[in-house]
């Protein structure tokens, strides 16, 4: 293909858009309004994700070891655990430790609880942190199997809750959102396909002058991709400067202020790519398709 | 130039477009195709058009047997041949000179071979002063010399046209006729499709008419009204 043959079909694309202003502005809209809707799901969802996570990451393992074992073990015992495939890191709490945070813990602090200190009565522990929250049992039965493990600190029901949540909120937005996204490619198209079909003499036109399918199917192809283009970039602007605003709006709400956010460049690492990036693939698509019913002349 | 060859086209619905047409067209003639409504006149130029195929013989057009023409060719094969039609057919968002250029830009024409083609075309049509309009700007004949500057600008060895002084005014007909004239004098071969008695009557060129999508009469001279 020949440069100015390239700068001809990009030139006719803009031209087109312009001149057909009104239908291109249509069918920006529609698609913006689609991607907005999948943008703001996709939004939902990643931070329901990430408030999980969150609540995940308090939820740890915690064992007591044998007050028998000797200390020359304790090493080869962490080894152990360490080397578990499931569990991402351990730390080990000397009873010692324990003892003094167990005390500061306390109502009356200190007093009455400093004879503790001659005697403790407590254990070595190290607390696991898994790789997720579904390996629980996993690990459990693994450290039940280690006998210089005296005790193992359970909380099988929360993580069985909380896997059961996570699990549900994955599927139903990967569902949803896959749901919306079509509906958005269907409508998309059907915008795209009235677009082309308003040019349909247009292209019969061409036709007859001795155009070939390409010639005809670039410029639209191109038009398409703009159309899809710009609908991505408007719902991910106003996705990006809405985010930081409704943070900050339920941060200032006191019943609220527990919910962390995911930070919105984290997530804004996926949503703008996502967003330009099915617009432009939708209007690529959409425009492709639309225009092949018309070249049949 | 064309060759048709017991050359039939009957359409799903049974309508009888051309029935076992034989004739043959010299290069560099001028020929009128008449008739009545659904006497074939239409079929002949969409089959020549390749815009719709065949149900048995031949046609060929310089030399090649255009049912062989693949989809994909079918473009090439359109540039062998400038189209004219009644309702002129330009792109609407496109000045005079775009609707001319535009035929040159499909056959990727350099821009300095269109900068120099489409202002003599377009003097030769006369329409050099309304290069920048847009076809809603302009009368019936001028659209109409458009698409015949449109359809000459790339030099094409044949030139058809359908009814194109259907949608004209008489003085504006003859207008084009003389064009149509100018061009073939040039050297290209023009079949024209027409219902207009007075123009084939005066052109004295070679006449074929069909009735019911036989060949009833292919003569010099003017229009029978029995075809």
């Amino acid at each position: 293909m020949k440069p100015r043959t390239i700068r001809h079909y990009v030139k006719e694309a803009f031209r087109s858009l312009i001149v057909n202003r009104l239908m291109s502005f249509a069918s920006i809209l529609t698609v913006a309004s689609c991607i907005f809707i999948v943008s703001l799901f996709y939004l939902l969802a990643a931070n329901i994700e990430f408030f999980l996570s969150q609540l995940e990451d308090n939820l740890s393992i915690m064992v007591f070891i044998d007050e028998d074992l000797p200390a020359a073990e304790m090493t080869p015992l962490h080894q152990r655990i360490v080397s578990l495939p499931q569990v991402r890191s351990t730390e080990f709490i000397h009873r010692d430790d324990a003892l003094e945070d167990l005390i500061i813990s306390m109502p009356g602090g200190v007093a009455g609880f400093d004879s503790l200190r001659y005697s403790n009565p407590l254990r070595h522990s190290f607390i696991i942190e898994l790789r997720d929250l579904r390996y629980h049992d996993e690990v459990k039965n693994a450290l039940a199997e280690m006998p210089e493990i005296a005790n193992i600190g359970d909380f099988s029901e929360a993580a069985e809750i909380m896997t059961t949540v996570r699990d549900i909120v994955r599927v139903t937005s990967l569902i949803l959102i896959l749901i919306l996204a079509m509906i958005s490619i269907v409508l998309i198209m059907n915008t795209i396909r009235i677009t082309v079909s308003t040019r349909q003499v247009e292209i019969g036109i061409m036709k007859y002058v001795g155009a070939t399918d390409w010639f005809i199917r670039w410029p639209f192809v191109i038009e398409g991709l703009l159309i899809g283009f710009f609908g991505g970039v408007i719902p991910a602007v106003l996705c990006r400067f809405g985010y930081e605003r409704v943070v900050e709006a339920i941060a200032g709400i006191p019943w609220l202020n527990f919910i962390e956010f995911m930070p919105g460049e984290d997530i804004f690492m996926y949503v703008i790519p996502l967003a330009v990036g099915l617009g432009s693939i939708i209007g690529l698509i959409g425009s492709f398709a639309s225009v092949r019913r018309y070249l049949k002349v | 130039m064309i060759d048709f060859v017991n050359a039939t086209k009957v359409y799903e619905n049974g309508e009888k477009g051309l029935l076992n047409l034989n004739l043959s067209i010299e290069r560099g003639e001028f020929v009128f195709v008449v008739g009545s409504s659904g006497s074939g006149k239409t079929s002949l130029v969409r089959l020549l058009l390749k815009e719709t195929e065949l149900t048995s013989g031949r046609i060929y057009v310089d030399e090649q047997d255009i049912s062989r023409i693949k989809r994909r060719h079918l473009p090439y094969y359109r540039r062998l041949m400038g189209v004219v039609f009644q309702d002129f057919r330009l792109l609407k968002n496109k000045t005079v000179y775009e609707n001319v250029a535009f035929a040159m830009k499909i056959v990727e024409a350099t821009p300095r071979e269109i900068r120099r083609a489409v202002p003599q075309v377009l003097n030769l049509v006369g329409l050099s002063k309304k290069a920048k309009s847009y076809p809603n700007q302009l009368s019936g004949g001028e659209q109409q010399r458009t698409a015949l500057a449109r359809a000459i600008v790339n030099r094409p060895p044949l030139l058809v046209a359908d009814e194109p002084t259907g949608n004209l005014d008489p003085d504006t007909a003859w207008e084009i006729m003389t064009l149509l004239e100018d061009i073939n004098d040039l050297g290209t071969t023009i079949v024209m499709a027409t219902h207009a008695h007075d123009i084939v009557d005066a052109m004295q060129k070679r006449v074929i008419a069909l009735s019911n999508g036989q060949l009833v009469r292919d003569a010099e001279g003017g229009y029978i009204d029995e075809a």
